[in-house]
């Protein structure tokens, strides 16, 4: 049995792609009994799309691009 | 090769020939992305033009090597990743041991079960701060550790991609995640409590 440390760890560490399949079934097995744990799957996910949003929405100056074009071309 | 690889190849042709038309549209398709990227990993606008420059510089100078197997905005941020690396002299290694570990470990009993669950924060996801406030809590993860996060989670690339390109193992790599995620976590959980 899995226990909620663990899941959490394979989750936050990413490695749940490369783990064997009978993992893979009992974390999902785990985050559909366990609130807590599937609370914490949810979150890294919502991390993920904060950190996508953030990004976009950083502001680059507007003339960067033609001064970079001008001297990439010298 | 599919068709969007066979586009890059011909692109990448005709940059060879110096193509200027080709050029301008290649850094106004990567330039802005690479430019963001930069920003993130903590160096000032002066340092990110340089940066920028330098990255399409050796871009230009490689494209005999570029195959198209990977693509041209990974190839980039490749060559972006190791002139950070080169300019930052004193990169701080990462360590064995880091205190997230253990504010990780104290969420859980000795039977490996939650004993301080994670916090209710769907207002603060909600929210309209919230891209601020991830943004405030990137700052203060250690360097690697956010190299690692924004290459998953923001450019989306394979483990393998992001082991080749940082120079990691993929121990190294699952190491760096948790740590990054879950000093994002309690930060932004820090700042959901205290707005309660």
């Amino acid at each position: 049995m899995l226990r909620c440390r663990e899941v959490s760890e394979l989750l936050s560490r990413d490695e749940l792609g490369g783990a064997p399949r009978w993992t893979r079934l009992a974390v999902k097995v785990h985050l559909a009994m366990c609130r807590h744990c599937s609370r914490f799957a949810r979150q890294l996910a919502q991390i993920r799309a904060a950190a996508i949003g953030s990004f976009a929405q950083n502001e680059v100056n507007a003339e960067f691009e033609s001064r970079l074009v001008q001297r990439l071309q010298r | 090769m599919t068709e969007a690889a066979h586009r890059e190849v011909e692109i990448v042709a005709l940059l060879r020939e110096r193509d200027p038309s080709t050029l301008d549209a290649v850094v106004r398709e990567h330039a802005r992305h690479l430019y963001k990227m930069s920003r993130v990993l903590g160096f000032n606008d002066r340092e990110t033009e340089d940066l920028v420059q330098d990255t399409f510089a050796v871009f230009l100078q490689t494209l005999d090597r570029f195959e198209g197997r990977s693509q041209i905005r990974t190839w980039l941020i490749g060559i972006l990743y190791r002139k950070a690396q080169e300019r930052r002299r004193e990169q701080s290694r990462e360590k064995k041991s880091d205190p997230i570990d253990t504010v990780f470990e104290s969420h859980f009993d000795q039977n490996g079960r939650w004993q301080k669950p994670p916090e209710d924060l769907e207002r603060l996801f909600a929210s309209q701060e919230i891209g601020a406030l991830i943004s405030e809590c990137l700052g203060d993860v250690p360097l690697q550790q956010r190299e690692a996060f924004l290459l998953r989670e923001v450019e989306g690339l394979e483990t393998k991609e992001i082991c080749k390109i940082l120079n990691l193992t993929v121990t190294h790599f699952g190491a760096l995640m948790h740590r990054a995620r879950n000093r994002l976590r309690e930060c932004l959980a820090a700042k959901g409590v205290v707005r309660r």
